[in-house]
């Protein structure tokens, strides 16, 4: 259904993009870093909205397959000394196991092991501090971009006639950047370093054995991601299509009848509005878009810090188990199971954003 | 996040202090009842904040939220164009029909809403020509039939279109 040629449709979408107030994004997209500015592609959102409206992403699989594997390369050099100091401390301390008297055995082994101990939690801490600040700023980044997004996509739906899904997605759009950004920020983020305190604590001595609380704070994680995803992800789905629908319908029918009452213009449509319409839709989806591609630009790096930082320490703790230490093998492997937390926070925020947004291009889709 | 990093570092601490004096103690009779009362501690120490952590005042503050506004300024910016789009297609309209140089101004009740509802239809005629081939060839017929057509697309009440 096209009645107009392209210069006049882009000039609808000139005029249309000329009014929204993306300053917000544009001062996101300011603060970033210049990794991050490159792999987004673009200093301002308007024309990275231009670039998505006229088919080119700017990205070809191989540039991001590279840059992947820059980050992945540059993270473990930058991985490397603490992978050999671990390995090293934990020879070297074997070694001294091994070549001490036998006559005050226990006391003295247990000194060594507890100075060992030391030294591989520091060497992990002074890593894992920087990774959980880390998860704590992308999720900070997501909320700052949903806060700079959402109210953009809920004009552009409100614009094309989508007032059932407005009245949907407003209040989710709300739940998800506060209260659900809010559990996990001040609920799941201290659950991980509770879990990892006991997995060290645990393993310092023979007879203190906690185990059991880091099972339990891990079982606690899973369950309440989960019922976070199923809940909001299910309401919101469920509702959201079924607004869509609603929402596509009417506009559908808006364009073959004449007098019923539809949020157009006073139950009338004409060829030229629709075009508005068109243009309206089609700059909603690329918003949309351009926001998902901000995301996914700005939490690639930490997400490939903290997996590369987790294989690193699984690694380690392979190595490390034939020494004979066994607890040892046991703390590094609990932390590195631990981390699988953080990789799930930052990961399911963002899966999280992309659905509801996926929903929002998706409904009220008039064309 | 205070209190509850300060609860992770409370766990810590009782448990480290009991495997220094673990390692500091000779192996005695005394040891063993030493460790149970480290052990009691640190159990002491896991519960006792739990009920003010999981307080309802730390619990009600995550669950507040406010709901993100709409850009009003676009949604009245795109309202007016979509009025003068609909402006030049009636004016395009008239003009084939053999009514040139008419003046159409479409006003609606409030630009600030979606549902965009027309309120009053404004048509000036003072450069008003006519064609030969145009159906009415009177004013007051042609002021008739766009009262008519105007009424019947935008679903107006009488007395809305205005002649200047």
């Amino acid at each position: 259904m096209v009645y107009a040629d392209d210069s006049e449709f882009n000039e609808v979408i000139d005029e249309e993009l000329g009014n929204l107030d993306t300053g917000e994004i544009d001062k996101i997209i300011d603060g970033l870093d210049d990794q991050t500015k490159d792999l987004f592609g673009d200093e301002s959102f308007i024309n990275k909205i231009y670039k998505i409206i006229s088919g080119d992403l700017g990205y070809d699989s191989s540039s991001i397959f590279t840059y992947l594997l820059d980050l992945l390369f540059d993270d473990l050099l930058s991985f490397l000394p603490i992978i050999s100091l671990i390995i090293s401390v934990a020879i070297l301390g074997s070694m001294v196991q091994g070549l001490k008297s036998k006559s005050n055995s226990t006391s003295i082994s247990s000194v060594i092991n507890f100075v060992i101990y030391g030294i591989i939690i520091v060497a992990i801490f002074s890593v894992l501090g920087n990774l959980i600040s880390s998860v704590i700023n992308s999720i900070t980044a997501i909320k700052g971009q949903m806060d700079a997004v959402f109210p953009i996509l809920l004009t552009l739906l409100t614009s094309i006639g989508g007032t059932v899904s407005v009245g949907v997605y407003q209040p989710a759009m709300a739940v998800l950047s506060t209260v659900v950004i809010n559990i996990f920020t001040t609920f799941l983020l201290p659950v991980f370093i509770f879990s990892c305190v006991l997995v060290i604590v645990s393993n310092l001595s023979n007879s203190i054995k906690l185990d059991k609380m880091v099972g339990f704070a891990n079982s606690l994680f899973k369950w309440v991601v989960g019922i976070i995803f199923t809940v909001f992800l299910g309401f919101a789905s469920l509702q959201g299509l079924t607004a869509g629908s609603i929402d596509g319908l009417s506009i559908k029918t808006a364009k073959f009848t004449f007098k019923s009452y539809i949020p157009i213009v006073g139950g009338y449509m004409s060829d030229g509005i629709f075009l508005m319409l068109a243009g309206c839709n089609l700059i909603k989806n690329a918003v949309g878009l351009g926001g998902l591609l901000l995301m996914f630009s700005t939490i690639i790096a930490p997400l490939i810090k903290i997996i590369v930082f987790m294989l690193c320490l699984r690694l380690v703790a392979a190595v490390v188990e034939p020494l004979g230490n066994g607890k040892l093998a046991n703390l590094i492997s609990g932390i590195a199971k631990n981390m699988q937390m953080l990789i799930a926070m930052v990961a399911s925020i963002s899966f999280m954003y992309v659905i509801l947004v996926g929903l929002v291009m998706c409904s009220a889709n008039i064309v | 996040m205070n209190s509850v990093s300060s609860y992770i570092l409370t766990i810590a601490g009782v448990v480290l202090i009991s495997v220094v004096v673990e390692l500091a103690l000779p192996d005695g009779q005394m040891s063993k009842y030493i460790k149970s009362i480290f052990s009691f501690f640190i159990i002491g120490v896991i519960i006792a904040p739990l009920p003010s952590l999981l307080s309802s005042k730390n619990v009600s503050s995550i669950f507040d939220y406010s709901e993100y506004q709409i850009q009003d300024g676009y949604i009245y910016s795109l309202n007016t164009s979509k009025l003068n789009t609909l402006e030049i297609e009636e004016e395009k309209f008239l003009m084939e029909e053999g009514y040139a140089n008419v003046d159409i101004e479409i006003t609606a009740e409030d630009l600030n809403v979606a549902e965009l509802v027309v309120k009053n239809i404004y048509v000036n005629f003072d450069n008003l020509i006519i064609e030969d081939f145009a159906l009415h060839k009177d004013i007051d017929e042609i002021k008739i039939y766009l009262e008519n057509r105007y009424m019947d697309k935008f679903d107006l009440l009488q007395g809305s279109v205005i002649y200047d």
